[in-house]
C-alpha cells in the first residue's frame, strides 16, 4: 500500500481523500494556495505547504511545483482530485516519470480517453453507440455552421477539455454560432488552457446516464451501476441519483457491460466513469469517459458499500481488485444535492462572502461531503459548490424525504445559496415520478421556480414573518438611521 | 406597542406579543446570525431567512420565497408628506455582483432595452455571465469597457 500521498485538491475533495487515507493508514500531504491558508483540508492533513497565490493557474495548477512538494516530502503518490489538473496526462507523465504514484489511470489513457475524439474511435472499435458529430477539432466557427448545416440543428460544441458544463453551449441556429463558439472558447481557454471545439447532434431531449467503473491494472474490469445526472442546468448537474427510475435490469446489464468493454479496449485502470446521453426510445449513445473520480462518486459508494477513493488507493498501490461483477451487490437508493453559492432568483449569479453561520442536521441517512466551515470565504478563484448533501435510503421515497429534512435544516448565512431552488425541485412532480430530462429545469421548471407567488396559508408562519420583517426595521432603526419624525401617537392617527 | 404596517395589515408588537386581524400570538424571537431568525409563534417554530434587497424584504422558508413589504410610522408619514403611496423605485444603474472581467457589453448608450435583456457578459468563478436587464429603461451611459476587471459594487451602466 502506498504511505504517504500528496493531494493536489483543496476544498471537499481534498478533505475526502484525506478521510480515507488517514482510515488506511496513509499519510497525507496537503497543498494551498494563499486564500486557502486556513481551510479545512489544510488542518486534517498530516502536512501542508504553500504553494502560490489564490488563482488556480498560480498554485493548484503548478504541476512542477506541486511535484517537488510531493518530492520532498517523500510522497509515494499524489491524487489529483477532480478538475484541475486530474485530467491533464501531462501531470501523470510528470509524476510517472519522477516515480511518483498517479492515483487513476496511465498518462496514455488519460491522453486517450481525455480527448473527446480518441475517446470516441475507441468505442468505435469496442462497437459501443456514439452520438454523429466531428472527430477533429474545428478551425473557427465558420467551419462549424458549414458541419451543423450537414447535421442538423441544434447542435453541441464543446471543448475538447471542457467538463462540468465549462466550456459547452447548444446551439438552435446559424445566427447563435458565432458568439455561443466564441463564449465556449473563452471558457475553455480560462478553465483548460485548451481551446479546441468540438460539435455533434445534440439529441433533444436526452437523459444524461453514467457508469462507474474501478478497473485494476491487470485488467480486471467492474462496472458498480449507473447514476442519473439529467437534473441539470446550463449543462451543470445539479442533482444526481441512482439508481436511474428509467433503466430496467437489462439495459443495465448491457449499459454497464458496453461500459466494461470500453474502459478494457482502452486499457484503463483505476477509477473512470463511463457517460451516455440516452433519447426518448432508451437508445443510448456513449458520450465520454471522464478519466477521474466524480463529483457524484459519493452516491454510488451508498448503494454499494464500496469508498471509491480507498478503491482508487488499493488499485494504485498495485492491488487486485480482488472482486467480480457478481460480487457487486446494490442495494437502496441514493440522492445527492449540490448546495452552491448562487442565487436561483438572480439567474443563478455566483454569490460570494463570508460564511458568518453555517448550521446542519445530517445523520441517519444524511451525508454532508464539504471543505466548508463557519467564517470560510466563497470566493471568486475556485468553483461555488459549498457542499455535497447525500441521502440514502432502501426506497426512492424515504431518500426523496431524507434530503427535503437535509435541505430544510441546512442553514447558511453570508452568501445566497441554491437551497431552495433544490428544495423546489425535489417536490417537482417529474423528480417525484424520476420523469425528467436534462432539458427539464431549463425548459419547464425555471419558469414554474419563477413565476411562483407564495402566499402564506399557514397563520403562524404569516405571523413569524411579519415579527421577522418588524424586528428588521426596528433592528436597522437602532442601527443609527436617525429619527427625523418624532412619533407619537397624535401623529399615528393621521394614516391610522 | 409598536404599530406597523404589514402587507397592507395593521399590525400591532411589542416584546413578546404579535396581534393583527383581532389576533394575539405570544412569540418568542432569538437572532441566530445577520439574517437567520428563530421564532416561535404561539408554540409554533420557525427558522427564517431574511434577505434585503432593492429595498424589498424577503423571507425564506423551506424554499419558499415570500415578500414581506413592512412600513413603520415613519414609513407612512413620509409617504404621506409626500402624497401617496411610494411607487416602486427601479435602480438607475446596475453594479457588479461580484467581483469579475468584463467579457463584453451588449448594449449602446442611448439604447432601449426590455427587461431580461442582456446587457454584459461578465466572466467570475471560471464561468460567463449575462447580467440581464431587470426592468425595461434606456441605457445612459456605460462605465466600463471589454477587458476591464471590477470589484464588487462597482456601478456599471446607468439608465435614464
Amino acid at each position: 500500500m502506498l504511505k504517504k500521498i500528496l493531494i493536489a485538491n483543496r476544498g471537499e475533495i481534498a478533505v475526502r481523500i484525506i478521510n480515507t487515507a488517514k482510515e488506511l493508514g496513509i499519510k497525507t500531504v496537503s497543498i494551498y494556495s494563499e486564500f486557502d491558508k486556513n481551510s479545512l483540508f489544510t488542518r486534517l492533513s498530516d502536512e501542508s505547504y504553500y504553494i502560490g497565490n489564490s488563482p488556480a493557474t498560480e498554485s493548484y495548477l503548478k504541476a512542477e511545483s506541486i511535484l517537488d512538494v510531493a518530492k520532498k516530502t517523500g510522497c509515494d503518490g499524489i491524487h489529483p482530485g477532480y478538475g484541475f489538473l486530474s485530467e491533464r496526462s501531462f501531470f501523470a507523465e510528470m509524476c510517472e516519470k519522477a516515480s511518483v504514484k498517479f492515483i487513476g489511470p496511465t498518462h496514455q489513457a488519460i491522453d486517450f480517453l481525455g480527448s473527446k475524439t480518441n475517446a470516441k474511435k475507441i468505442a468505435t472499435i469496442a462497437k459501443v453507440p456514439t452520438v454523429p458529430g466531428t472527430v477533429e477539432p474545428l478551425r473557427d466557427f465558420n467551419e462549424a455552421i458549414q458541419i451543423a448545416k450537414k447535421i442538423g440543428y441544434p447542435v453541441l460544441i464543446k471543448a475538447s477539455a471542457g467538463g462540468g458544463g465549462k466550456g459547452m453551449r447548444v446551439v438552435n441556429s446559424e445566427q447563435e454560432m458565432e458568439s455561443l463558439f466564441t463564449m465556449a472558447q473563452n471558457e475553455s481557454k480560462a478553465s483548460f488552457g485548451d481551446d479546441k471545439i468540438f460539435l455533434e447532434k445534440y439529441i433533444l431531449n436526452p437523459r444524461h446516464i453514467e457508469f462507474q467503473i474501478l478497473a485494476d491494472e491487470y485488467g480486471n474490469v467492474v462496472h458498480l451501476g449507473e447514476r442519473e445526472c439529467s437534473m441539470q442546468r446550463r449543462l451543470q448537474k445539479v442533482i444526481e441519483e441512482t439508481p436511474s427510475v428509467k433503466i430496467n435490469d437489462s439495459l443495465r446489464k448491457e449499459m454497464g457491460e458496453c461500459a466494461v468493454k470500453l474502459s478494457k479496449e482502452a486499457g484503463y485502470s483505476n477509477a473512470g466513469t463511463i457517460e451516455f446521453i440516452i433519447d426518448e426510445y432508451n437508445k443510448y449513445y456513449f458520450l465520454e469517459m471522464n478519466t477521474r473520480l466524480q463529483v457524484e462518486h459519493p452516491i454510488t459508494e451508498m448503494r454499494t458499500g464500496l469508498d471509491l477513493v480507498k478503491e482508487q488507493l488499493r488499485i494504485a498501490s498495485g492491488e487486485k481488485l480482488g472482486y467480480t461483477q457478481a460480487d457487486i451487490k446494490f442495494n437502496g437508493y441514493s440522492i445527492e444535492c449540490r448546495i452552491c453559492a448562487e442565487d436561483p432568483y438572480n439567474n443563478f449569479l455566483p454569490s460570494t462572502g463570508k460564511i458568518n453561520y453555517i448550521s446542519r442536521v445530517l445523520g441517519n441517512g444524511l451525508r454532508e461531503d464539504t471543505g466548508i466551515q463557519q467564517g470560510n470565504e466563497i470566493s471568486i478563484y475556485y468553483d461555488s459548490m459549498i457542499a455535497k448533501l447525500i441521502s440514502y435510503a432502501p426506497e426512492r421515497e424515504m431518500a426523496i424525504a431524507k434530503m427535503k429534512r437535509g435541505l430544510e435544516n441546512y442553514l447558511i448565512d453570508g452568501v445566497k445559496t441554491n437551497i431552495s431552488f433544490l428544495y423546489q425541485l425535489l417536490c417537482s412532480k417529474e423528480f417525484q415520478t424520476g420523469d425528467y430530462n436534462t432539458q427539464f429545469i431549463e425548459k419547464e421548471f425555471l419558469n414554474r421556480f419563477n413565476s411562483n407567488k407564495n402566499s402564506f396559508d399557514n397563520v403562524y408562519l404569516e405571523s413569524a414573518s411579519y415579527i421577522d420583517a418588524a424586528k428588521n426595521k426596528i433592528g436597522k432603526r437602532k442601527n443609527g438611521i436617525s429619527e427625523i419624525i418624532n412619533l407619537n401617537s397624535s401623529n399615528w392617527k393621521n394614516f391610522s | 406597542m409598536e404599530k406597523f404596517l404589514i402587507n397592507s395589515k395593521n399590525i400591532l408588537l411589542n416584546e413578546s406579543e404579535i396581534i393583527f386581524d383581532d389576533e394575539k400570538f405570544s412569540y418568542e424571537f432569538q437572532k441566530l446570525s445577520e439574517n437567520l431568525n428563530f421564532i416561535r409563534v404561539n408554540g409554533y417554530n420557525f427558522i427564517l431567512n431574511s434577505e434585503n434587497e432593492n429595498g424589498s424584504f424577503y423571507i425564506n422558508y423551506n424554499g419558499k420565497k415570500f415578500e414581506v413589504d413592512c412600513k413603520n410610522s415613519r414609513d407612512l408619514i413620509r409617504e404621506k408628506l409626500q402624497g401617496g403611496e411610494n411607487k416602486k423605485k427601479y435602480s438607475q444603474e446596475i453594479k457588479s455582483p461580484m467581483p469579475g472581467a468584463i467579457v463584453k457589453i451588449t448594449v449602446e448608450e442611448g439604447v432601449e432595452i426590455k427587461k431580461g435583456d442582456v446587457l454584459l457578459v461578465l466572466e467570475a468563478m471560471k464561468m460567463e455571465n449575462e447580467i440581464k436587464a431587470t426592468h425595461d429603461c434606456k441605457v445612459k451611459k456605460i462605465l466600463v469597457n471589454a477587458k476591464d476587471n471590477v470589484e464588487k459594487g462597482q456601478v456599471l451602466i446607468i439608465f435614464e
